[in-house]
Parts: structure tokens; C-alpha cells; sequence
């Protein structure tokens, strides 16, 4: 592939956005960022995606006016978890097509209490039809019995779960632009409220405004700068039609087309950064990309290594500690890689060479149907 | 006490929630029809006790995500499927319906 992302930002996450916040606002903010992050200017940029549940009544070519964009290239992706692996595979295209040379993704969603509320009542018409009416309020239940499915199938116990979500607070700490930083014991995690059996408060992602995005631009443009060269970017949607029991992501159909198509292995990998909705679609994942071997002890790898820090996972804290902006949840964890790739990642910053992002999200009936994964190289 | 399911005029295929077109024969021509029982293939229970499931039945396997009333219920217990809110001593599993039943003969 010839494209490489030279700069990302992110609109700094709130639980309590202030009266001024908009999804606009926050979207913008985080443009602004990766820009400056990147040493462009709006006037460099040539194209731009952007992906948002709150963006309506206005789309893409709205916020590229407000923003004075000229562009030959644009994009409206709808996919949340997903749609930064969406639009990253879609803008990767365009630019080897010769569509666009300078490209900014973004996403982001004001996302107060009400928003919530509003966005999972009606999230599809299946949702609004057949889950609200129960009542549920959200996910957390559907992913409750994912996650039992998978304690069963495995042999996983909640401080398996536990120890990632501990894992992922402890990056946190080191990474001012989490929301949750205080760090978080398994105990803690164990004797934490209940939200839906055997999903406690610490599975579940805490909603926030915010935005991010990233700049990506042909490889021409990026000779001398710090960059994370885009090696592979694959996706898989609907993969078996709702009708499973959703422990296998589309990722298990995509990934091996990417570990080909970027000639290197799970095991090359040096930092990760996996949609971590809930800890449970964090290993369903990490097995459908390889990263878990086959036959491998499941309960014994998050132990070694992901409790123990040594694989690089989630090291902003993730969603779980970091925040879940919307449908900036799947663009959090790949200017998280961004930041790592080039060296931008603070007191948190790990050695890295190789780099993976995960997207999954769409929650049809009982859970997720997008799923996509990008293989991103440090150059320079 | 029968739960709506959607069901292919060619091949006879049971859906819920509804398809436009049938992912195994192709067919965009649909029936409703009704389900009677399920089984239980996981649960979750929310702090004001409130129990779901996903509850297994069809032909190919259809689950319905259902709220347990009446009763509790474990994984692998069948019990009765309904599109109503109804009183009962018994455990059932209701399964809201919304809209998504119109359009078929």
C-alpha cells in the first residue's frame, strides 16, 4: 500500500460536556489537532471522511463546508466500532487511485446521558422494535450473555475478564486523556455493581463526548516524517448473518488476508489496539486475529500477558478506561497505534515497529456484524 | 402462546427478526407464521431482577432475545414463547414484536 498517516488528534473526552460542546464542535477540534499533529493546514487537505451516530440533520459535506475543505474525495461511513478501519481501507483506495493525496478521517458524538438513551433506543429497527420494548438500555445485556457464552465455552472466570480491564487502567494511568485514571485493583473489579450478570461496571465502556481523528496521506508526502505506513486494511461485514453465537468476529475471515498482505505474522506485532466494547469481544477478537494462538490457554494468556503489561494492548487504557466517544470508539484505538508508531505516545510509549487496530461494532440483534483490522508500520 | 417468526414461502426457512430476502434460497417471498416453545441458551439478569435470555427454536435456528416472565428460568429449560405481556405462574419468554410483522400474507 502507498499511504501513510502522518499526524492524529483527539478532542479531549468528557462525561460532563459542557453546554458549548457540540458533535461539530469536538469533530472539528480533533481535525485541527491531527492537522497541526501532521504540519498541514486545511488548505493541504484534499479529502475527508467522517463518521458520527450525531452529525444529523447535517453529513459530511456540511462539516466540510463549516470547515472550508475543498475536496475531490469524500466519505460518510455509518459503521461506530468500525467505521475507522471503514474509512481508513476506503481512503487508503482513493489515494492509490489518485482521488486524493491528503486525507483527514475523523469521528466523534456528543454524547451526554440524553444522546445515549436516544442512540441505543433506537440504534436499528430491530433494536427499536424488538430490545427496547423489553425493556434493555442498551448493549449490556446482549454482550452479558456473549460474555456467558464464552465463560462457558472457554472455561473463563470474571477475573480473567478482570485482569484485562486492570490491565487497561493501568495504561490509563499513564495517559492524561483518559477519563478514568485511578487505579483499579481486581478486587475492585470483583466487588463492583452488578449492570447486567456477569457484566459489571468495569466491563462495560463509559459513554463521552469527544472526537478523533488522523491524517493520512500518499507515501510521496510523507518522506522525512514520522509516520505509520498502512501495510494491510481488510474488513469483513455480516459474516454469518446474526445466526451464531457471536464469540467468532468477522475478523476471523479478514485477518489472515491481512497478516498475508502485509507479509508479517501476529507474532511481529509490537502494540494493539482492540475494540474493547467489553472484555469478552477483546479476546473473541485477539483469537480471531491469531494473537491468541489456537489451542492456547486461554485464561493463562491474559494472565502472562496482558495482566502482566507485557503485550502492548490498549495502552491509552482503551475505551474501558480511556472513554467510548461514540462512533469515535473504533478512531480512538487507531490514533492510539498513531501516537505509539511514531513516538508520540508520552510516558506510555512502548518500542514498537508493528502495529494492529481492530474495529468491530454494529450490533444488528445480539451483537456486532462489522469487523476490520489495519497492520500499520513505524517509517520515516 | 406462539411467538411470530418469518417464514419463506420457497424453502420454508424461519426468521426473526424479519429478512427482505432469504439467505438460503434467495426468495423474497415471506409468511408469517408462529412459534410455540424454545430453549434457553444463555441469560443475564439486570440489578432490578429483570431476567433475559436468548431463546433458541426454528428451523434453521432462530434465537430470540426474550424478557423471562412469570418465573425464572436456567440454560437448557424450554418454556412458552409469546409477543404479549401476559400474567402467568409459569415462566415465558416474551418476545416484543414492534412493527416488523406487516407486509406478510
Amino acid at each position: 500500500m502507498t499511504a501513510s498517516i502522518i499526524g492524529a488528534g483527539e478532542s479531549p473526552y468528557t462525561r460532563h460536556p459542557s453546554t458549548k460542546a457540540s458533535t461539530e464542535t469536538v469533530i472539528t477540534d480533533a481535525v485541527v489537532r491531527a492537522l497541526e499533529n501532521a504540519g498541514l493546514t486545511p488548505e493541504d487537505v484534499d479529502g475527508f471522511a467522517v463518521s458520527s451516530f450525531t452529525l444529523e440533520p447535517d453529513h459530511a459535506i456540511d462539516l466540510a463546508w463549516k470547515l472550508g475543505l475543498r475536496l475531490s474525495w469524500l466519505m460518510q461511513d455509518t459503521n461506530g466500532g468500525a467505521s475507522a478501519g471503514a474509512m481508513l481501507q476506503h481512503a487508503v483506495h482513493a489515494i492509490e487511485a489518485g482521488d486524493a493525496s491528503v486525507v483527514v478521517l475523523a469521528a466523534g458524538d456528543f454524547m451526554d446521558k440524553i444522546a445515549f438513551e436516544q442512540l441505543v433506543a433506537r440504534y436499528n429497527r430491530a433494536t427499536e422494535d424488538h430490545l427496547s420494548p423489553l425493556p434493555m438500555g442498551g448493549p449490556n445485556a446482549l454482550f452479558a450473555m456473549l460474555t456467558a457464552r464464552q465463560m462457558e465455552k472457554f472455561g473463563l472466570t470474571r477475573e480473567d475478564y478482570g485482569r484485562i480491564a486492570v490491565a487497561q487502567r493501568r495504561w490509563a494511568t499513564a495517559n492524561p486523556e483518559a477519563v478514568y485514571r485511578t487505579p483499579l485493583s481486581l478486587k475492585d473489579y470483583i466487588q463492583a455493581p452488578m449492570v447486567a450478570e456477569p457484566l459489571c461496571r468495569f466491563d462495560c465502556v463509559p459513554p463521552v463526548t469527544g472526537a478523533d481523528a488522523v491524517v493520512l496521506v500518499a507515501d510521496e508526502l510523507a518522506r522525512g516524517k514520522r509516520r505509520a505506513k498502512v501495510m494491510a486494511v481488510t474488513a469483513s461485514y455480516n459474516s454469518e448473518n446474526q445466526s451464531g453465537d457471536g464469540l467468532q468476529t468477522g475478523l476471523a475471515d479478514c485477518s489472515p488476508i491481512a497478516w498475508e498482505r502485509a507479509g508479517i505474522t501476529p507474532g511481529d506485532i509490537d502494540v494493539l489496539a482492540v475494540y474493547d466494547d467489553y472484555p469478552a469481544m477483546v479476546v473473541a477478537q485477539l483469537i480471531d486475529m491469531g494473537i491468541i494462538p489456537k489451542e492456547a490457554d486461554i485464561s493463562d494468556f491474559i494472565r502472562k500477558r496482558i495482566y502482566s503489561g507485557d503485550l502492548a494492548i490498549n495502552t491509552s487504557g482503551g475505551q474501558l478506561s480511556a472513554g467510548q466517544a461514540g462512533s469515535a470508539g473504533g478512531m480512538h484505538g487507531l490514533v492510539e497505534v498513531v501516537r505509539q508508531l511514531r513516538g508520540d505516545a508520552g510516558s506510555r510509549q512502548v518500542a514498537a515497529k508493528f502495529g494492529v487496530v481492530s474495529g468491530y461494532g454494529m450490533v444488528l440483534y445480539r451483537y456486532g456484524a462489522c469487523a476490520n483490522m489495519a497492520v500499520l508500520e513505524a517509517a520515516e | 402462546m406462539s411467538a411470530y417468526v418469518q417464514i419463506c414461502n420457497r424453502c420454508e426457512a424461519n426468521y426473526f427478526p424479519k429478512r427482505l430476502l432469504c439467505g438460503l434460497c434467495g426468495s423474497t417471498q415471506f409468511k408469517a407464521g408462529s412459534i410455540d416453545s424454545g430453549i434457553v441458551e444463555s441469560t443475564t439478569i439486570l440489578p432490578d431482577g429483570t431476567q433475559l435470555a436468548t431463546v433458541v427454536a426454528g428451523k434453521p435456528k432462530v434465537h430470540f432475545i426474550a424478557r423471562i416472565m412469570g418465573n425464572t428460568v436456567q440454560v437448557g429449560n424450554s418454556l412458552s414463547l409469546t409477543n404479549e405481556k401476559i400474567t402467568s405462574t409459569e415462566a415465558v419468554a416474551f418476545v416484543p414484536l414492534g412493527n416488523q410483522a406487516r407486509g406478510e400474507s
